[in-house]
């Protein structure tokens, strides 16, 4: 037993030398074999361990970037929202100068700043003031259309109603300039009406005082009429959506338009300065079709005021002249009955400048210069004929 | 040792094996456990001593393969080690957790040790920092390391006792 422990021992020294001699023996090693020795060992039995600790460095350096990738995504995740505002504000300006070329009349862009407190939440706070021409009553509009009206104005900044005030109203037309009546906002609780679409409690208006023979089918597009002194002609306000029940006894109709411009969604407006032009903001607008027929049924009626007046102009003229020519001739006349009366009684004839005025008849025209200068031939000279 | 005993220990010193070139990379410490020396050490205390030093000798000479440096100097110094602790067994890998915990800690802190030395890092200006620093730390955490491997796989090794 002893022995057997003895010999044990004594193999396990000599495995132990075998193995301290390899392990001497490979520290000796040239480089290159040692280098090949452990690719050997890293291509064979070493390969899965090569990969779990390629895939736990991976893991590692995962784990380091999170927070400085987190940080990034954040940042870009804000840039993201920033560029999406600034595409949005920048389609609002495209559309603002857009409509500005096509507006011929004076303008001040302004920024929405918020409303004016809490419960207000229909008059808003412009950033332009009387210090950039803003007034009273000046329309404030977007690329869609109206939006409300300038109430007050500080020397910055001023404040205007929105469509919902309820002291919101305007003169409209429909655009073909057929139905007139006065818009207004639509405050539920007096009628019911079902609205189609998504939002279940949508802001709508009223065009009221609409003569009962005049009908809107919907999605008629209501423009401001210019009747009045803040708006001008032409701001689209909204689109028909149905009629209410008739109201005054039944001798006006009612209609419920949805607004071109959502109160709660404007940014950027422009106020319009009072100066119009004739035919009003018409054409600013991407207005359907019956705006141009309007549009050309308005210039066709001026052109006709314009003819007529012309035409009585140029008769008042002409009658004019002939009243000038037969009193010419009367005068004439008058001057050789004189002169023939003056031959036969032998009266020397006296110098033209020794001849009395003729006085021209009291209904005559003054004669001017030119006049003078051709009545001058009709006196005969001494000896000669009348012609 | 049976068969079952056999195979159990060896899963355990595979899975030691994966451990170590998967949580320590993971980690990334200084002073990162050494799960090689468990796995060495765990399978010394069941062979003779010269199995062991076989064991030492393939354990590092895969260390070796994996990590550049002086190929060789982990083969020498886990052929060492696996060969003390296999001498050492009976008197030290008692079922005693701090007894445990000593021999974890001193069979890293040698092996550092040994593998500095073939390395022929003796006298090098970081031989002290990494000698009385850094590696008792790599070895405490082995320590604990290997002592909490060891609680956890309690029911599935049966140290023999001596």
């Amino acid at each position: 037993m002893a022995r057997t422990a003895a010999q044990g021992s004594r193999a396990d020294a000599v495995v132990l030398a075998v193995c301290v001699a390899l392990a001497l023996l490979i520290l000796v090693l040239p480089r290159l074999t040692r280098d090949r020795l452990a690719s050997a060992i890293r291509n064979t039995v070493g390969t899965p361990l090569v990969t779990l600790q390629t895939r736990a460095e991976r893991g590692r350096m995962a784990i380091l970037a999170h927070d400085s990738t987190t940080r990034a995504i954040d940042s870009l995740a804000l840039q993201t929202m920033v560029t999406q505002t600034l595409r949005t504000e920048n389609s609002h300006l495209r559309g603002l100068l857009g409509l500005g070329q096509r507006l011929d009349v004076d303008f001040v862009p302004a920024e929405v700043l918020g409303t004016q407190g809490p419960g207000e939440g229909n008059s808003v706070l412009l950033s332009a003031g009387a210090n950039a021409g803003v007034q009273r009553r000046m329309p404030v509009v977007t690329p869609q259309g109206l939006v409300g009206l300038v109430r007050a104005v500080d020397p910055l900044t001023s404040e205007a109603i929105l469509l919902s005030h309820p002291d919101f109203r305007v003169s409209a037309m429909s655009a073909d300039g057929r139905v007139f009546g006065m818009v207004q906002p639509y405050l539920p609780g007096s009628e019911s009406f079902e609205v189609a679409g998504d939002d279940p409690a949508p802001f709508l208006l009223r065009l009221t005082w609409v003569r009962v023979r005049d009908t809107l089918p919907a999605g008629s597009t209501i423009v401001t009429s210019g009747l009045g002194v803040a708006y001008p002609i032409g701001i689209p306000v909204g689109t028909v959506v149905g009629e209410l029940s008739p109201e005054g006894g039944g001798f006006q109709r009612t209609y419920l338009l949805r607004p071109v411009v959502t109160p709660a969604d404007v940014g950027l407006v422009m106020i319009v300065r009072n100066e119009q032009r004739d035919e009003g903001l018409i054409g600013a607008w991407q207005l359907p079709a019956d705006a141009d027929s309007a549009l050309r049924a308005l210039r066709a009626a001026a052109d006709s005021v314009v003819a007529d007046s012309a035409a009585r102009v140029q008769a008042l003229l002409r009658a004019r002249e002939a009243e000038r020519r037969r009193a010419d001739s009367l005068r004439a006349d008058s001057i050789s009955a004189a002169a023939d009366a003056a031959a036969r009684l032998a009266i020397p004839t006296l110098p033209p400048s020794a001849q009395p005025a003729v006085r021209p008849p009291p209904n005559a025209p003054p004669p001017d210069d030119d006049d003078a200068f051709a009545m001058a031939p009709a006196v005969p000279a001494p000896g000669a004929r009348r012609q | 040792m049976t068969m079952g005993q056999f195979l159990r220990v060896a899963l355990l010193c595979i899975a030691l094996v994966a451990l170590h070139y998967t949580l320590r990379p993971l980690l990334g410490w200084r002073a990162s456990p050494d799960f090689l020396i468990v796995a060495l050490l765990v399978l010394a205390v069941r062979l003779r001593p010269g199995a062991a030093a076989v064991s030492g000798l393939l354990i590092g000479l895969l260390s070796d393969a994996l990590a550049p440096g002086h190929m060789g100097s982990a083969a020498l110094a886990m052929c060492l080690i696996g060969f003390s602790a296999s001498w050492l067994k009976a008197m030290f890998f008692a079922d005693n957790i701090a007894l445990t915990g000593f021999f974890f800690f001193m069979g890293k802190w040698v092996f550092n040790l040994l593998q500095m030395l073939a390395e022929g890092n003796f006298g090098s200006p970081g031989f002290a920092m990494d000698a009385l620093l850094w590696s008792p730390l790599s070895a405490a955490v082995t320590a604990a390391m290997g002592v909490f491997l060891l609680l956890l796989l309690r029911p599935l090794l049966e140290v023999r006792s001596a």
